[in-house]
């Protein structure tokens, strides 16, 4: 009943109407250049939602998250580059199908499966959030703190090839977040003498540095070589490009059940979209009667890793409205808007703001089904004119967004500095392999651990056990315990099977992004 | 010019974990709570240094002479990557200097040419993605234009 009033919300604001389609198209534009992930293109728009009325700005940031992470498949099927990390798992399938005249098929493909796994993603959030958010209205600082551990495990451990660059990505991460005020005496610290420090680091330039000057960075590298993107794929088979009813039956139980594991996925904080999409496709495939046509250019390999990757977008929410943590980027951001607009997040927000947060889903659910309709229809007219743009003349205009959007987050040219030194140091972390995903979280993360760690310090009678007396706070810390274990272990047995094929026989997670 | 210079990212993660340790331990121990600021930042930095010397290490031993693929080299980073980045600084600066619309056009200009447009095309895209910026950004959205410190032409904008 919720959602109908939230839909009746919606409705009632034409605005935010118009932003939701707005974000759906650029979503999914932005989402097919390649580079471009959809945590910076939000990064870069948030300026334009200051001047929104809530609504607004938190469905137009919303829905160009979960565009975007659709329209990655589009430059994955059509050029064999990935538009985001996240649908890097479908080109193994879907660029084949290109060379072998399928691409229209590959692309519906891509759309049905985005658009059921995000749908089935979108109603575990709908129903799962509200009761969530009934458990943890109970939970105090140690609850708390033991969330956040599980998510800096948890992305320590999974994001890249290294368990070590994730750790030193996670803890650079939470060093440069404690720069500004203590979060118990609000004194400044950290500040080396200078006064825009006491303040602390603002997330959106350090986002922008990080995700798209880093990536700028890297594509200079290339542009001189690179003029446009691919264009060799032969023209459609008419009759092999059509996505037939037997097809769809026969892919339909492999989306909802990778939809169901995306989801789940979507909701420990700090995994994202990439590992949803890496894990579905590994699964499907092990899962396979004939694992050996993987990678040749079928439907279920498309299918799998795009309705793992969108049923992310929606569940990704549930810790930031449950409890008030940011489990991604894009809900890291959306933390941001939401505080901007001066509502305070947290279980109690379905209670102040439920309205609100059913608009949202709502628009959610309107997006899905926007970028669906593009995705079915338009997908080969956005690859066409994403080719026909050469990256040399699309990459200088998302420059200087980047510089506008690092200034005008709090009016400071020397956040546009911050936003450089983010963008060196994304370089480096990039170029040596390290997450910058896990760095991001880990920053935006920090001030909450600290405070809940030093609130429940203050609380306890029994110093450090005071962690292992609440059972939620146990229970977390398992699961980080075992995530983390598995992940070790799986290590170490490809050291002893063959040294040599280490780096090789690890799932490439990269940059979640999401 | 190409030579490999893949340890530089350990190198500054290293410093950067030094300089914030040296800070961390000159936050006086406070008496709000049992921990005080100080502990969790020396924490991190400690915990940084360690983990930066342990990849250094594991770098070291398992060092491949014939990977190659993700490496920093000096000409990427001096002739390409880093002239993005300074030019990304001195953009920052210009708006202080000279405004908004000005320093826009300016950068907006070399970034182009940066990416290997022709000098024609980066001067068209360039201006005109400074005045249609200055037009969205300035006068839509109502951002602060700073008067430029050096060169204030706000007087002779007809807009």
């Amino acid at each position: 009943m919720d959602i109908l009033n939230g839909f009746a919300y919606l409705f009632s604001n034409p605005t935010a109407l118009g932003f939701v389609v707005l974000a759906a198209f650029v979503g999914v534009i932005v989402g097919a250049i390649p580079g471009l992930t959809a945590a910076a293109a939000i990064a870069m728009l948030v300026p334009v939602t200051f001047y929104l009325d809530p609504l607004s700005a938190l469905a137009f940031l919303y829905v160009i998250g979960k565009s975007g992470r659709f329209g990655g498949s589009i430059s994955a099927i059509l050029f064999n580059t990935p538009g985001t990390a996240a649908s890097a798992a479908t080109l193994s399938d879907g660029y084949p199908m290109t060379r072998a005249g399928k691409t229209g098929k590959a692309l519906k493909v891509a759309t049905i499966a985005s658009v059921i796994g995000d749908t089935v993603g979108e109603l575990i959030l709908i129903f799962g959030a509200v009761a969530i958010a009934s458990v943890t209205e109970a939970f105090g600082p140690p609850e708390y703190f033991a969330v956040y551990m599980m998510a800096f495990i948890v992305i320590s451990s999974v994001t890249g090839n290294s368990i070590i660059k994730g750790l030193l990505a996670t803890v650079l991460g939470f060093l440069v977040a404690m720069i500004g005020i203590d979060p118990i005496s609000s004194e400044p610290r950290l500040d080396f003498g200078v006064l825009e420090f006491q303040s602390g680091l603002a997330l959106i330039p350090l986002l922008l540095g990080i995700f798209v000057l880093s990536e700028l960075a890297i594509q200079i590298e290339s542009a001189r070589k690179q003029q446009t993107h691919q264009k060799n794929a032969p023209s459609d088979d008419p009759d092999a490009a059509r996505f037939t009813m037997p097809e769809f039956i026969r892919c339909l139980p492999v989306m909802l059940r990778l939809s169901l594991i995306g989801s789940v996925i979507g909701i420990l904080p700090g995994l994202g979209s990439a590992v949803a999409g890496f894990a579905a496709y590994g699964e499907e495939k092990r899962r396979s009667k004939n694992p050996e046509k993987w990678g040749t250019g079928i439907v279920e390999g498309i299918a799998a890793p795009e309705s793992a990757n969108n049923a992310v977008s929606g569940p990704t929410m549930i810790p930031l409205l449950a409890l008030g943590v940011p489990g991604s980027t894009i809900a890291a951001i959306l933390i941001g808007v939401f505080l901007i607009h001066g509502i305070p997040v947290g279980p109690s927000i379905f209670d102040t703001s439920r309205e609100l947060i059913f608009g949202l889903f709502a628009a959610g659910l309107l997006g899905i089904a926007l970028y669906g309709v593009i995705g079915y229809f338009g997908s080969p007219l956005v690859g066409r004119v994403i080719a026909m743009v050469p990256p040399r003349l699309i990459y200088p205009y998302i420059f200087l967004t980047c510089i506008i959007s690092a200034y005008s987050a709090r009016t400071n040219i020397f956040d546009i500095m911050i936003m450089c030194a983010a963008g060196l140091l994304g370089y480096l972390m990039r170029k040596h392999d390290f997450s910058p995903a896990a760095f991001i979280i880990a920053f935006v993360l920090a001030p909450g651990a600290e405070e809940a760690f030093r609130q429940s310090l203050l609380l306890s009678n029994s110093g450090w056990l005071i962690f292992f007396q609440r059972p939620w706070a146990i229970a977390f810390l398992a699961i980080a315990v075992l995530i983390s274990g598995q992940r070790i272990w799986k290590k170490l047995q490809a050291a002893r099977l063959s040294p040599a094929r280490q780096s090789t026989t690890d799932t490439p997670i990269d940059e979640l992004a999401e | 010019m190409d030579r490999n210079i893949g340890w530089l990212t350990n190198v500054v993660i290293l410093v950067f974990g030094l300089v914030f340790l040296f800070e961390a331990i000159k936050i006086p121990a406070g008496f709000a709570d049992s921990i005080g600021p100080r502990l969790v930042p020396v924490s991190v930095a400690i915990a940084t240094i360690g983990l930066t010397l342990l990849l250094m290490l594991v770098d070291w031993r398992t060092a491949d002479p014939e990977e190659t693929s993700h490496d920093i080299t000096a000409r990427n980073l001096l002739v390409q990557a880093g002239p993005m980045l300074m030019l990304a600084v001195l953009s920052g600066l210009m708006i202080g200097w000279l405004g908004y619309l000005l320093a826009t056009a300016i950068g907006g200009v070399v970034i182009f040419r940066l990416f290997a447009n022709s000098w024609r095309l980066s001067l068209a895209n360039g201006l005109a993605c400074a005045i249609v910026f200055y037009l969205l950004f300035i006068k839509g959205m109502g951002i602060y234009d700073p008067p430029g410190t050096i060169l204030d032409i706000s007087n002779y904008l007809i807009w």
